[in-house]
């Protein structure tokens, strides 16, 4: 089925799902580099143990060594803390609160020497951690101390039943760190139009007149659809599918190691997390010179150098008040000014600041929409263009829908 | 471990994780600070600014960097060992003062006063002879019995390595506040230190507006010469002042008259002589400065550095320390030679060493910044080593030395 409009519908699809994959890139990249799952756990730690009627044990907790070992930099903080390590710091915190630190002066010399009350303290850190939570101001983080007081007799049923906590608690972090993702997703696709100026109305109106552009488009898209691998390759190396196959990885492993080993493979963990989070930085930006590339390569009318008609294709032929603009927001007031007095050209629609802000937000929301929705609609419209011809690769888009 | 022989009695070493946001708007315009405030809790993006800002030629901007690089120094032990470094080769003592922020108006910090007093107390079990912390007290942490047993618990019935008391008035409190009658008896009876901020520069309450009910003259022990003070034109236009503004009332050196009168024997040291301001202030003023008595009030203009020199002259255990004001080695404006000067005067023996760091960084560097002063000290007479000595170690041991512990 061959038609004008299909051919448009394609094109467009094409080109949002190039900014799509374009937003899915940068988000990726931003990812990578600022740790938000970093900040997300401590964040969710802080919320549960920084306790104002008692100590931030939150901050605590980081600077312990069963925490701050697992840190790659000094400045950095983990991106994952094994409920192992958490309980054991957790417990020794706790137990902490118990013991009195004091100093007297050393009769020769008049030097401070320290002196703790820990021999009159039961031996046993249970006994000592429920001490500890004994002492601590009436405050919700004491009633979830107690609670697992309550359902424990010694360390050894203590133990696991602050790791099942934490496990617990984890997967909910997990949650709200997938939520929070998404809003990243609608600022970079607002930043992208910004960037591009990506006005979708103005794109339609070219790419329905232009039919070099329409044509150029349709047939890119073909190659796109027929073969899925290069956006799969993008959009199937998630950091979050990398990091979870290597959590589980790790997580097996530590299972069965003894407890020295543990502590090993903790570290080895830690690392292999951040390398793997630096590696995947580089391969993101990589990817995003090589579509800046592509996008630049087919001539779409976007950008702020825009021709200043439909006959004047060459970049040089643009607003000459822009040329003369000191800097970006006199460029853009000039780019605004210039559309606003344009006379209606033939088969053109009249450009004002609104319809122009109408065709960034119609961008805008288009790019949020995501790579895979664009993928799965333009392998849907080229089949339709093909009626009668069987995809070659049938499983593409369930592939890419398996990464959303 | 030998025994220091030399004493920093005003050092500083929180870190971010210490500090509301607020704080920062004490230094930078309130929008910034919710866009870089959140960012500063981030360990690269913070270091990232730091470089940055060293690299901008703007003295202004200098100025903020301190408070940026602190922000990438994730403990307190790590600002603890930068500033020991500094110190390579002598023996030094350092008394470390943390601050209660958790009533200043500026929202929570994530790690709250307890907590910095938990890692400060980390510190000195790691250095027991090198650091000597204080315990901040503020009023509104609860009632007078409530912070007389705040402090007890620091000193009885173990001594818990606590040596001092730290008042910071500007962040919203009175030092005549009844809540704090109880604490100085204590203070008075076992020698406890205690070291005030006194420089119209440093932290402030950090609210949009200070509330009313702070700024009522509640004093346990209420006498003419601060209730004249409260009628001066300064007190009576608090309505149409910036909080940065009113908070100097707070800090105020006249206000302690309330409390020296009643406990003439407390340790009290104003930290910063008054600040740089206020000596060059006395020094060049043709007299308005150096106006007034402790009997007789003082007046609107009278220079803090002056009052703190009379009220030195008056009650014998009176101290002052020079913190920050030592970097301005000026030779202009004769601060150190005002210094030198007063070494040698009977109150002499009752002027400490101190530096500021780290609110100094945005002046110098530790090192340069003790051993320039050191520098102008010496350029002002020709013996001036006793003073340095003075300075430096004996009156500092006299200041620290309680009923608990007596400085070797």
């Amino acid at each position: 089925m061959q038609s004008i409009y299909l051919d448009a519908a394609i094109a467009i699809a094409f080109v949002f799902l190039l900014f799509s994959v374009l937003a899915y890139v940068i988000q990726e990249w931003w990812a990578s580099i600022r740790e938000s799952r970093a900040k997300m756990l401590e964040y969710a730690i802080g919320q549960v143990l920084n306790d104002s009627l008692n100590k931030s044990f939150g901050v605590l907790l980081y600077e312990h060594p069963q925490i701050d070992l697992l840190k790659r930099t000094q400045n950095s903080i983990p991106s994952y803390i094994p409920a192992e390590n958490f309980t054991s710091a957790l417990v020794d915190l706790i137990s902490r609160e118990c013991i009195v630190i004091s100093y007297v002066a050393d009769e020769l010399t008049g030097l401070l020497k320290e002196v703790t009350n820990e021999k009159d303290l039961p031996p046993d850190v249970f006994s000592r951690f429920a001490a500890g939570v004994e002492k601590m101001n009436h405050s919700e983080l004491k009633i979830l101390l107690q609670s697992f007081l309550q359902s424990s007799q010694n360390l050894a049923q203590l133990k696991p039943c602050i790791v099942n906590w934490f496990n617990e608690y984890m997967n909910r972090v997990t949650g709200w760190y997938k939520r929070d993702v998404k809003v990243p997703l609608r600022v970079i696709a607002i930043g992208i139009v910004l960037f591009f100026n990506v006005d979708a109305i103005y794109l339609v109106q070219n790419i329905f007149h232009n039919n070099e552009l329409r044509n150029t488009l349709v047939a890119a898209a073909e190659k796109t659809v027929d073969q899925p691998s290069e956006i799969n390759s993008i959009l199937g190396s998630s950091i979050k599918t990398q990091l979870g196959f290597l959590d589980s990885a790790y997580k097996a492993k530590i299972k069965v190691a003894d407890s020295a080993q543990q502590i090993l493979l903790n570290n080895e963990w830690t690392k292999q997390r951040q390398a793997l989070a630096d590696s995947m930085a580089q391969l993101r930006k990589g990817q995003y010179d090589d579509l800046v590339k592509q996008i630049n390569g087919y001539g779409l009318p976007i950008g702020w150098n825009l021709p200043v008609s439909e006959t004047a294709t060459k970049k040089t032929d643009t607003i000459p008040a822009m040329s003369a603009a000191k800097n970006s927001f006199a460029k853009m007031a000039a780019y605004f000014e210039y559309y606003q007095n344009q006379k209606t050209q033939p088969g053109m629609y009249h450009r004002t600041i609104w319809t122009i802000l109408l065709g960034w937000f119609i961008s805008a929301l288009c790019i949020s929409f995501g790579a895979p929705f664009w993928f799965d609609l333009l392998g849907r419209l080229v089949r339709l263009r093909r009626t009668g011809i069987k995809p070659k690769d049938g499983n593409a888009s369930s592939d890419t829908n398996s990464n959303s | 471990m030998a025994v220091p022989k030399m004493y920093n009695v005003h050092t500083h070493i929180f870190n971010f994780k210490c500090v509301p946001e607020g704080f920062l708007s004490n230094y930078l315009p309130r929008a910034m600070v919710s866009i870089i405030g959140p960012l500063l809790r981030i360990g690269p993006i913070a270091w990232f600014f730091s470089r940055i800002m060293r690299a901008i030629p703007v003295d202004m901007v200098k100025k903020y960097q301190a408070f940026v690089a602190i922000g990438i120094r994730n403990t307190p032990q790590k600002v603890f060992e930068e500033m020991l470094a500094a110190y390579t080769g002598e023996n030094v003592g350092f008394v470390v003062l943390p601050m209660n922020f958790d009533y200043m108006g500026g929202g929570k910090a994530p790690a709250n006063y307890l907590t910095q007093l938990e890692l400060t107390a980390d510190v000195k079990r790691k250095y027991p002879n090198q650091c000597f912390p204080f315990i901040s007290v503020d009023p509104r942490m609860g009632n007078a019995g409530d912070i007389l047993n705040f402090v007890k618990s620091y000193f009885e019935p173990d001594f818990k390595g606590f040596h001092g008391i730290k008042l910071y008035p500007s962040l919203g409190f009175f030092p005549f506040d009844e809540r704090l009658e109880k604490m100085y008896a204590y203070a008075e009876e076992k020698q406890i230190p205690v070291l005030t901020h006194c420089t119209r520069f440093g932290a402030f309450y950090a609210g949009r507006t200070v509330p009313p009910e702070l700024l009522l003259f509640n004093s346990f022990n209420k006498n003419n010469i601060t209730d004249q003070r409260h009628t001066q034109d300064f007190y009576k236009s608090f309505d149409k002042m910036e909080p940065k503004d009113i908070c100097d009332a707070f800090l105020d050196p006249v206000n302690y008259y309330d409390v020296l009168d009643k406990f003439p024997n407390l340790k009290l040291c104003f930290a910063h002589y008054g600040g740089d301001t206020e000596i060059v202030k006395y020094l060049k003023s043709s007299g308005d400065a150096s106006q007034g008595d402790i009997s007789t009030g003082y007046n609107n203009d009278t220079s803090w550095y002056f009052i703190i020199k009379d009220f030195m002259a008056k009650f014998k255990n009176v101290y002052t320390d020079i913190s920050y004001t030592l970097y301005d080695t000026k030779p202009n404006d004769h601060v150190v030679d005002a210094i030198a000067k007063d070494l040698q005067e009977p109150s002499g023996n009752r002027i400490l060493f101190g530096t500021d760091f780290f609110m100094t960084l945005q002046e110098k560097d530790e090192r340069p910044l003790y051993t320039e002063f050191r520098a102008a000290l010496n350029s002002t007479g020709s013996n001036t080593q006793p003073l340095w000595e003075n300075l430096i170690y004996y009156n500092n041991k006299q200041f620290l030395s309680s009923s608990f512990y007596t400085i070797p």
